[in-house]
């Protein structure tokens, strides 16, 4: 493997990794049986989720992996 | 919050806002106009079914292994996974089911393929479909939420 791709791997590791963590958080918390309460929480984790997708799209298709560009 | 408050879908706007925002202003695309397109297009059970049995096949067409690349999306397709499940029962379809995947559960199938692997010539669909797949269960939890039961009548 040449190096510029072996760094493309662990930079596109890293983006993903930012998903994970909301994306746990919610899971988590997704069987739960909504209140108006937990509705709340669900929803600014979802709110959360969206912002971590933003930043991984735009930093995607911002890095040069013109062969991962984000279709949609 | 009271458990006994009523949450309005314009409180639940407000809530989602923030996101919304950041992801417009980062992608320029405005999930809102998506949000009513997907809610038409992903009104039922069964069209969803369809949808993501379509981008299985995709994946279909795409079988050489990549494990870096199946490597870095293992937890996002497991969490996904596990968020699908939820929001299948919630449905009450049967859309998700760990023993019956190849026919019943596109979800599964869509992310087992994720798991898998995929020509690292077409690592630009499987990206693709795994932000699809973000964006698109995002919006249909929110979605679920918005129907829930305690949201009709304004009881927790």
């Amino acid at each position: 493997m040449v190096g510029g791709e072996e760094r493309n791997y662990d930079i596109l590791r890293k983006l993903f990794d930012r998903i994970v963590p909301p994306l746990t958080q919610l899971a988590g918390h997704s069987h739960i049986q909504p209140t108006p309460a937990i509705t709340v929480i669900l929803i600014k984790m979802l709110a959360e989720l969206l912002k971590a997708l933003a930043f991984t799209k735009k930093e995607i298709n911002e890095t040069g992996f013109r062969e991962l560009q984000c279709p949609s | 919050m009271d458990p006994d408050t009523t949450l309005t879908p314009a409180t639940i706007d407000s809530l989602l806002d923030p996101g919304l925002h950041v992801y417009l202003e980062h992608t320029g695309k405005n999930l809102r106009d998506y949000q009513q397109a997907a809610n038409d297009s992903w009104a039922s059970p069964m069209l969803s079914a369809q949808k993501l049995q379509d981008l299985s096949v995709k994946f279909d067409e795409y079988s050489k292994e990549d494990p870096r690349l199946n490597d870095s999306l293992g937890p996002i397709s497991f969490q996904l996974h596990a968020i699908g499940n939820t929001i299948a029962r919630g449905a009450g379809a049967t859309l998700v089911s760990l023993t019956q995947f190849s026919v019943r559960c596109p979800i599964t199938h869509v992310l087992q393929r994720l798991l898998l692997g995929i020509s690292p010539r077409k690592k630009y669909v499987l990206n693709g479909i795994g932000f699809l797949l973000s964006v698109r269960l995002t919006l249909a939890l929110s979605r679920k939420l918005l129907i829930s039961p305690h949201l009709a009548d304004g009881r927790g």
